[in-house]
Order: structure tokens, then sequence, then C-alpha cells
């Protein structure tokens, strides 16, 4: 149940980028016998814990003909309780702490997010290695929960945004499983009430421990947080399943697909650039990362142009920047104002990128980006959520937790040759998939 | 322009004649003439934070918008923050604040606006002078106005009648509950009057709304000790108010249930939002116990309300279900408030989230009932207990952020509370009583009064089926539990009994013109 993400985007995460400087002294990083990991942080938050799970399943892991939107609709699952608590006797106790307990999925994780007042950790800790290790429902269960789900689509089915989205994914996405949104497909939302038995080898191939890692963060000990995670999940036991995800194959020429939305609408834009998978092996994640602020950031010549002197845009980059785990698509966004053609905008933004590509930026405005990027993280670190998320998105990337602090060593580095680089050999018109939407006309 | 505006309060004709008695005022006084001085800052000084936040509110909302310029307010707030000032255009000023991240941003209310500024505090100095400047010096640009204005323009006529049927249906309940009043328009305006107003016009509004008798400043985190006063200091140079802000008038009275349904043929489901004005504000006295009431029918986007509960979690009706004791909007992507968007009038509502529209009718009888049965039957000693244990740990999250306590601070200020409004609350509800819990709802909440408001394909045949009353049962694609089935054949005849003259089909391209 819970919430999720309906879209492939998280731009949420993204204005902090957070680095060895961030945290006031480094996470401890546990590992228990049976794979899971426990990291715990020192944050200060005067008797507030944040203690999340992430779990990397998403709908990436979604190979199975049919079965799109089941990583989403499993986070649903999560809160139907076991047999010794039973859903309505989790959500009391869950009640009694004070807790905000949600969870949210992504193509390529999941991520269960508990806040509550630290005197509940000890119990919080019971309760979370039970669902984990002892996940159980009914199949009545289960199906009632499908229909919540395919609630959740149709409150995000009254913006043209999931629509837009979809045909991105499909279009961009021939074989791998970044061709379905987290949501999944409508036609096999509407089918997911007979899949209860899917779902159970669903919980054994990826709720494992070796699959999961714990954030802790806040007012929290971590000795003895270490020794109740110990005793708690010591009996949890499983070995992740490894899908066999589809390779994409090179995208050689320009995409495009134009849809029509029946009410109200400003004419909208996404341009989705094939890119490489997230990483700190080299620098060209943080490249792009530095190059997007160029190119489409508030403070760029393209918004200014476009946005604040010309006027021919509503909006520019609102969407922010995605990270995936495998090659995805860095993707632009933008809604246009009455009488701006969608051939101006892609036109302008390919005018901008060459210009990038070809060197043209100094490296004082890289640097001003950078400062940008580390105040920007500053500000935005201010709870135990915060610092939680942070670290939970990064760790689900490539697996290591530490993987933020190694991407902002790599932002250090970047400099204008790189951002030129990564211009020219990824964000070209032939590794470009673009979707456009208006109201009842098709273009 | 008055054809137009006719048109406009045509659409809040539905209640505009429910008169009624008055009830007891449960609010703060407000002062007759405001002084022309700032009140004592609010200060949250902590040397241990490594940022700054700045926050000035303005007792100004779209309820102080000319009756002809709607709109005005949030127009002029807009430009304020996102215009430049004299010395910047506003590129300069997005260049200034880019490197150290530096915000400056307005959110204008119904009834109170705020201007939010944070920075690293290795940055205050240089990025203070801009926060002043913006404030102090807007530049009022005419291109800034015309971009603002088509923002604004574009938000309300395609992203919210387009693309946004849940903010929609919210929208429209208030209109409802507040038809002929002040608080009767959006804070976006309406279609008609966003197409008129000229930068004369907010640019006289600032001068009216945004003045130093109606400013309160709050700072937080790691400033120097002598910035307050600096702060302060410069705000003098704010526009004088003049004159007095005007009385709110009070709300008129719903004399029974009512409801405007927004036709919007292509919606893949209905959103349902349900309300009632009411006289409690925050400080009033009955306030701990009606917002204690609707946390446990429904605390915003958490799973162990009633309403959540039985339609999502029993039925899966649809995403969620929640009930809120005053106006709620969510903190980003909290769940939790934002802050000073606090009003002089306040409603209670209760929020469906978008169910399948062969289901509208029977979620719509779910949830009155529901309110129904709370209000009669009250809250059991059981559920007191509960509900006492988890607000009181609850609400302790609410004030994580530096930012999000200066604002819950400043609004304690708007509404007359001493100290925190929240730990108010929370050491109310030690003491609370379950009596004292019920004579509240059933002192300010009268289902029979509710305003309905939902957005939804088929709206005449919808109309028609809630005028007649007709049986809405249920099937599942899954056995259900005998009890369940039970109360689902009640539900399913539950006589909402609205007659079909207090139901007005709106087609959507006439919400807020």
């Amino acid at each position: 149940m819970r919430k999720s993400t309906a879209l492939p985007i998280l731009a949420f995460f993204l204005p902090s980028l957070a680095g060895a400087q961030i945290l006031p002294e480094p996470p401890s990083v546990d590992t228990l016998p049976n794979g899971l990991r426990l990291v715990t942080v020192r944050w200060p938050s005067p008797g507030i814990v944040a203690y999340f799970t992430l779990v990397r399943v998403g709908s990436r892991d979604e190979v199975e003909p049919g079965k799109s939107g089941f990583a989403h609709l499993f986070e649903h699952m999560m809160f139907r309780g076991t047999e010794r608590y039973p859903s309505e006797r989790y959500e009391r106790i869950i009640q009694e702490m004070g807790a905000d307990n949600n969870a949210f999925t992504t193509s390529d994780f999941t991520l269960y997010t508990v806040t509550t007042p630290g005197q509940s950790l000890p119990r919080l800790v019971e309760l979370e290695a039970d669902r984990f290790a002892h996940l159980s429902y009914s199949e009545q269960a289960f199906q009632t929960e499908t229909r919540a789900v395919l609630g959740e689509y149709n409150k995000s089915a009254s913006s043209p945004d999931l629509q837009m989205w979809e045909a991105l994914s499909e279009l961009a996405f021939t074989r791998h499983t970044y061709g379905h949104t987290t949501m999944g497909y409508l036609r096999d939302i509407q089918r997911m009430p007979g899949s209860y038995s899917f779902s159970v080898q669903f919980l054994r191939r990826y709720y494992t421990p070796d699959n999961c890692t714990i954030f802790a963060v806040g007012d929290v000990d971590r000795d003895e947080l270490l020794r109740l995670v110990s005793e708690r999940y010591a009996g949890w036991t499983g070995r992740r399943d490894t899908p066999q995800i589809p390779l994409e194959p090179e995208q050689a020429e320009e995409r495009s697909r134009h849809l029509s939305w029946q009410s109200a609408t400003p004419p909208k834009i996404l341009m989705g650039y094939r890119v490489p998978p997230f990483s700190t092996a080299n620098v060209d994640t943080a490249a792009l990362r530095v190059l997007y602020e160029l190119a489409f950031g508030p403070s760029s010549d393209l918004y200014q142009r476009l946005v604040v002197a010309e006027q021919k845009l509503l909006s520019l980059g609102e969407n922010g920047m995605d990270l995936n785990r495998d090659p995805g698509l860095l993707v632009v966004d933008a809604e246009l104002r009455e009488g701006t053609r969608f051939d101006e905008i892609t036109g302008a933004v390919t005018e901008e990128l060459s210009r990038i590509a070809a060197g043209q930026i100094p490296a004082a405005r890289i640097e001003e980006v950078k400062s940008h990027v580390r105040y920007g993280m500053q500000l935005d670190l201010e709870t135990p959520d915060d610092v939680a998320v942070l670290l939970a998105y990064y760790a689900a990337m490539d697996g290591d937790v530490l993987a933020v602090d190694r991407f902002m060593t790599q932002l250090g580095e970047v400099g204008p040759a790189d951002v030129a680089r990564v211009a020219r050999e990824y964000l070209t018109p032939t590794r470009r998939t673009t979707v456009t939407l208006a109201t009842g006309v098709t273009r | 322009m008055k054809g137009d505006g006719s048109r406009f309060l045509g659409f809040l004709m539905l209640c505009a004649a429910c008169g009624g008695a008055p009830q007891r005022v449960d609010r703060p006084e407000v002062a007759e003439t405001p002084p022309e001085r700032l009140d004592e800052p609010v200060e949250m000084r902590d040397p241990q934070s490594r940022t700054v936040t700045l926050r000035v509110t303005f007792d100004a909302g779209s309820a102080d918008d000319p009756p002809e310029r709607l709109g005005a307010t949030n127009l002029a707030a807009r430009l304020i923050a996102e215009g430049g000032t004299e010395a910047l255009s506003y590129t300069e000023l997005v260049r200034a604040l880019y490197p150290m991240a530096g915000s400056i941003t307005a959110e204008a209310g119904r009834d109170q606006t705020v201007f939010v500024g944070r920075v690293h505090r290795d940055r205050l100095d240089a990025f203070y002078p801009l926060f002043r400047d913006v404030l102090v010096h807007p530049r009022m640009d005419p291109e800034a106005f015309t971009r603002l204005r088509e923002e604004a323009k574009a938000a309300l006529t395609l992203e919210l009648r387009g693309a946004n049927d849940e903010a929609l249906g919210k929208e429209v309940l208030q209109s409802m509950l507040y038809a002929g009043h002040p608080f009767g328009h959006p804070e976006l305006g309406s279609e008609t009057s966003l197409g008129a107003l000229q930068l004369h016009d907010v640019e006289a509004q600032r001068a009216r709304v945004f003045c130093l008798g109606r400013a309160r400043l709050g700072i937080a985190g790691g400033y120097p000790a002598d910035f307050a006063a600096r702060v302060a200091a410069d705000l003098a140079a704010l526009p004088r108010c003049g004159t007095a802000r005007a009385d709110l008038p009070e709300a008129p009275r719903v004399s029974e249930r009512q409801i405007l349904l927004v036709s919007k043929p292509e919606a893949a489901s209905t959103a349902i939002s349900i309300g009632l004005a009411t006289r409690v504000v925050p400080g009033g006295a009955d306030h701990p116990a009606l917002a204690f009431a609707f946390a446990f029918m429904g605390q915003h986007r958490q799973f162990g309300g009633v309403l959540f509960r039985k339609l999502r979690a029993d039925r899966g009706l649809n995403y969620g279900d929640y009930a809120y004791s005053e106006h709620f909007q969510q903190d980003g992507w909290t769940r939790f408030p934002l802050a000073n968007t606090s009003r002089r009038e306040q409603y209670v509502s209760i929020w469906l989230r978008p169910v399948k529209p062969e289901h509208a009718h029977f979620a719509l009888r779910a949830a009155v009932r529901e309110l129904g049965r709370l209000v009669a039957n009250g809250v059991s000693e059981e559920d007191m207990e509960r509900t006492r244990t988890f607000v009181g740990r609850y609400y302790q999250l609410y004030t994580q952020t530096e930012s999000r306590r200066l604002g819950f601070a400043l609004d304690s200020r708007f509404y007359g509370i001493a100290g925190s409004h929240w730990e108010s609350l929370r050491t109310a509800w030690r003491t609370l009583t379950r009596d004292q819990v019920n004579a509240v709802l059933r002192r300010h909440v009268d289902p029979a009064r509710l305003s309905i408001a939902l957005v939804a394909p088929r709206a005449e045949q919808l109309a028609e089926a809630i005028a007649r009353d007709e049986p809405s049962p249920i099937a599942y694609e899954s056995p259900k539990p005998e009890e369940i089935l039970a109360e689902d054949r009640e539900i399913a005849a539950y006589p909402l009994q609205i007659a079909r003259e207090r139901i007005r089909v709106v087609p959507v391209a006439e919400v807020f013109r």
C-alpha cells in the first residue's frame, strides 16, 4: 500500500549529491551472516530515528511477460502483515509508536521508510524483522490490494505525465525492462488479482537478506542497534534470484511519438537521451549531472532564454536528472507556451548541446555548478529521512553503501573536457527519443 | 469584464443563498488597526546550524484580492520573489543565488503569504542583501509580470482543470464552502480576472497588502547575534499599510447537503472531497478536540485511520482516504503540513482519493455514513487512548526542520498562541476526555450540512443516481468476510438525501472562469 512512485523519476533526490564531507562522521557498515547489511549514521535529530530498508528490486526486475508493475504491487503487500502481526495489529502498533510509515518503488529499487520517535526503535526492529522474514497474506488480501494499486494508477492517470512516461519508456527500450514504467501497464494491473502464486514466488526470489540494506539514521546507538538487528533478523534466510534482464541494443536513430490528451494541458515534451548506467568507476555519470545543470538548470542560458526572456516555455527541466543501474535515459522535460512549436524546442536543445559538446563552457561556469551542488546538498540534508534516502538511493545504484561518497569524489574531478566529451558521446540526436503531447491534436 | 465576472459569481451561487443562524465564533480577535512597525521577530538562533532560514509572513492572501482583480495577491507575491530587484534583473538574481544554492520563494494562501529565504551560513553575507532587496526593492518588471501571469493562467486553466482532478476537487469544495466569501476563489484567481490583470493592479496590490503593518519576521539557524535587528530595521522600508485590514465575514451557513459535480467526460476515475466550514481555528478552545477526532478519522497519508481502513484496506476502493480538522497542504514529499497557510476561518474535510466511476456513489455514501457515525456515536474509550498515544508521538515529527519550526512559530503568532502551537496541542491532548471530543464533534460537525465536490465522468448519470438515492451495491473480485458484506449492504442503501436541485453539474471548462 503506501504510496509509491508511479513514474520513473526521482528528481526529489537529485538536488542533493552528498559526499565524504556531508556526514559529520562516517557511517558504520555491518554485514550479518545472512548477508543483510546495516548502515548506521549518527545525525542530530533529538529523539527521532529514520529506519529505512532498501530492497534492490524494482520494475527493472519484472522480466516475465504480463507482470509489469509487480515490484510496486509487492511493496503494497509488505503492509499486509504476518501470522504474528496481522495487518491490523501491525498498524495498531505502528500507530502507538507515532511512526511515519511508508514506502516507494522505482525502476531499480524499493525503499521502506519508517521514521519514529527513538524510544520505539527496539519494537520497530522486531516488527520490521518479522515482516521481512515472515510476510504472510491470504489470496483475498492480495486481491484486495491489487485494487488499491489500480486506484493508484487511476489517481495518476488524470495527469498526462503518466501517459507520456509510458510512451517514452516503451519507445526507447524495445527489449530491456525499462520499457515499462514502475506502475506497470494498465492491462497488467487489471490482471493482477490472478497472480497470487506469482506474488509468493516474487517474495522468495527478491525479499532476501542479501538483497536488503537497513539504513538507521538519527539519534541511534550503533552497538545497541547492531545487537538488536543481529538478534531479530538472524532467522531470515534466502538468496537473491538473478533475473535475466534483456540487453537493449544501441540506439542508431532518433525515435519520436506524438500523443493526444483529451483534457486541457499545455503542450508537453520529453526528450530522453540514452546514457550509460550509473558508475563511480569513471567520471561519466558525474559529468552528465553537471551537464544537465549547465544545459537545463534555472541558471542555464537555455532556461533564461526560453522561459524568462523569450517566454516560449512555461517550464524546463522540472523533473531533474534520474540515475539508473542499467543504461537508461537522461530526460529533459518542458511545457510549452501557446504558439511555441515542438521543433523550436528540440532545435534549441540540440543547438545548446552542440555548443557544450564543442567545449565552449568556461571552467569557471563548471565550478559554479559544483558549488551549487555542494551547497544545495548541505541545505537539503536536514532530517534523518533526508540522509537515509540519499544513502539508499546511491547504494541502490551499484550496491555499495558508500557509493555517494565515491560519486562526490568523481564530481569534484569533472572538468570542461569531461562535460564536452559526454555531450558528444551521449547527447546526440540519434540517441534521442522524443515524446510530445498536446490537447486533442495529432501532429 | 462584467459579463465574465458574473459567470464566475454564477458558479458560486450554489450556496450563496445558504443563510442561517450565526454560531459562536471560536477564533482570535483581529487587531482593528495594524501598527506600522514590526512585532518582535521570532528568533530561533542555533550556533550549531549550518544553514540560515528567513521567513517573512504577511497577513495577506487571496482574501485580499479586489473583487475584479482575483489572483492579484498571488501574482504580486510571485512577482516580488521571481521578478528581480531594482538593482538586478531576474536573470541576474538567479545567477547571483545559484553558486550558493540560495533560494527565495513565495507562497500565497487565502489569508497569509510567506516569503522564505534559505542559505548556507557561510554565504549569508552575500545572500542577505539579495533577500532584502527582493522584499523591499522589487523590480516589478513588466516582462516578468507577463511571464508570471501566463504561468498562473496555465496553472489554473490547464493544469488544474486538465491534469489534477484531486486538486481540482479540493478547490471546488472550498468554492462551495465559501461562496460569496473572500475565501471563495483559488489563490490563482479566475480565468477572466487573470486575463484582465495589469501590472499596475499588481503593483497597487503589493503596496496595499505586503506592507509593514501586516508583516512578521522569523529567523532561524546559524546567524550572528545582531542579525535579526538588522533585518528588522531593513524591513522598515516596506510600504506603509495606511488602513487596517478588513474583518473577514463569516462563511455562509450551508443549511443542507449540496453537491457540485464537475463534469469531465474523459476522466478515468472520480475525485471526491467533502467538507464543512467551521468556526474552530488553532488556538481556539475547541481546536484540540476537533484535531484529535479528525486524526482518528484519517491522519494525512497514514494508514491507521477509520476511513483508510474501511475504504482502502478492507475494500480496495482506492489509494487512500483521509480527514482534516483544518486546511491542509502537504509540505513537499513529506506527510507533514506546510507552514504559514494560516486562516482566520477554517473548515473540516474528507479527501477520498479517486475511485472507479462505478464505485463513486458507494464510496461517497461510505464516507458520509462514517462521519455521521463518528458524530452520533463519538470516539470510544479504546480508540481515545490509542489515538492519544498516536498523536502525542506522531506530531513530534512535524517539527523536524528548521524552516518548519520557524514557520509554525510564526503561525502561533498569527493565531495568538503563546509558545509552540504543536506543543500546546500535544499538551492539551494529554488530558482531553472522550466527552470533550464527542461534544466538540456534535457542536461543530453537522453531517446534514456537508458540501461535496466531485470530479467525474458521466456526471449527469451520477447526479440522478444520487438524487434518487438509488442503491449502489458493490461487487468484488474476491470473497469478503460476512461482516464487510453486511456493512456493504447498509452503505449501498444509505440515504444521502440530497435533492436534485441541490446537485449542480458544471462542465470542467466553466470552473473558475
